[in-house]
């Protein structure tokens, strides 16, 4: 089993969007997904057409937390099941601010998971489950804007992950540039700045496309709504080959993180 | 003067990180390659934009005509000597010799056996062993 975190600590960077289309994305691969909310926020289930409930608090609550296996909602697709959330995370968060070992609660309940894969989805805030993702996660994926405030979040996640090395062995697994604008300088320039200090880590880009916000409208994937999305087939390069896309950061997802 | 073609100041004030060294995802270097390729693209003038369009249209049609074997460097010399010699292009004249090939091939009059090899690669059975001495024609 490989857990990944998706982590940002700016808001509105694709977050969400991001790990609801790799989650469903890996399960119409045959791994068996397990998408776990962390945000109060509860969009998740928003995006995943599902009402919002209390899974996380009834999962993690200390003292009266219930085994993984009752606490998830199977997604309505095949091999994607889902921890949702809802406006009791925050008094989930501060009830574990009170308890010993609280930044080890995910690695604990995860660790007889019988999933492929899980995929965390953090609050746009640094707190207690944001530490408790890093620390349960083998990978971060950060997606990123490409623009200076959200670059800046990056290497806040990567500043926070250093100072978590004591107790995480959570490596970077990609950066993952969302919402690109081919039509502004700014986009490349940023692109460009991150991929010669990160190099391979950082992943393809993914087009800004308003299906994205579509999809959720309709409690629907990307894969689902708008299966020729250029979000998910990225842009054609002048050879053919499709550059970016959430299908390549899937396959890169396999290819580097799966292996 | 429009974004496109104001020329991006770079390194100014970007966030810092710690240099990794690493190579980068072919993707994103072909991607932030054709970026730039249409960036440089866009500060051109009318007419020198209309010449790269054009030049890259003709270098697209062409590219169903081109093809890649590996000939012996003497031979290709040869040929490149002759094309000089009768004021032609090279690429006509090995047109017109694998057009002749095929026409006498077809009509029996050349015989492979005296070259051919039993070959070693499990994709070819037979290999084509051509005198050195013929090479420079």
């Amino acid at each position: 089993m490989i857990i990944l975190a998706v982590v940002n600590q700016k808001g509105g960077v694709g977050k969400t969007t991001t790990a609801v289309t790799l989650a469903h994305g890996l399960a119409q691969r045959d791994y068996h997904t397990l998408l776990i909310d962390l945000d109060a926020q509860g969009n998740v289930a928003d995006c995943l057409g599902l009402e919002t409930g209390n899974d996380l608090y009834r999962l993690l609550f200390p003292g009266m937390a219930l085994p993984l296996a009752q606490g998830v909602t199977p997604s309505g697709r095949p091999r994607l099941d889902v921890v949702r959330s809802d406006r009791t995370t925050t008094q989930l968060k501060i009830a574990l601010g009170a308890a010993d070992m609280r930044e080890y609660v995910l690695d604990d309940l995860l660790k007889d998971a019988s999933y492929d894969v899980v995929i965390l989805d953090c609050a746009p805030s640094m707190d207690v489950l944001h530490t408790a993702a890093m620390v349960a996660a083998h990978y971060i994926l950060i997606p990123t804007r490409l623009d200076q405030l959200a670059v800046k979040g990056v290497r806040d996640v990567l500043t926070t992950l250093q100072g978590l090395s004591r107790i995480s062995t959570c490596q970077l697994g990609a950066i993952i540039p969302t919402f690109y604008d081919r039509q502004t300088n700014e986009s490349l320039l940023q692109l460009k700045h991150l991929a010669r200090h990160f190099k391979e880590q950082v992943w393809p880009p993914i087009p800004q496309d308003v299906h994205c916000r579509e999809s959720t409208r309709y409690g629907k994937t990307l894969w689902e709504y708008a299966p020729q999305a250029r979000a998910l087939l990225g842009y054609t390069h002048t050879r053919g080959q499709s550059v970016g896309g959430y299908i390549q950061m899937v396959d890169r997802v396999e290819e580097v993180l799966l292996r | 003067m429009s974004p496109a073609r104001r020329k991006p100041a770079e390194g100014d004030n970007l966030i810092d990180f710690d240099p990794a060294a690493l190579r980068a995802d072919p993707a994103v270097r072909a991607l932030i390659g054709q970026e730039e390729r249409l960036k440089q693209e866009a500060r051109l003038s009318r007419r020198q934009r209309e010449k790269v369009i054009k030049e890259r249209r003709k270098i697209r049609e062409r590219r169903e005509q081109h093809t890649c074997y590996d000939i012996p460097p003497q031979l290709r010399q040869y040929i490149k000597t002759l094309a000089e010699e009768l004021r032609l292009p090279a690429s006509q004249i090995a047109a017109l010799a694998l057009l002749r090939f095929a026409r006498d091939w077809q009509a029996g009059t050349i015989d492979l056996a005296p070259y051919k090899r039993p070959s070693r690669s499990p994709k070819y059975d037979w290999n084509l062993e051509l005198d050195p001495a013929e090479w420079g024609v």
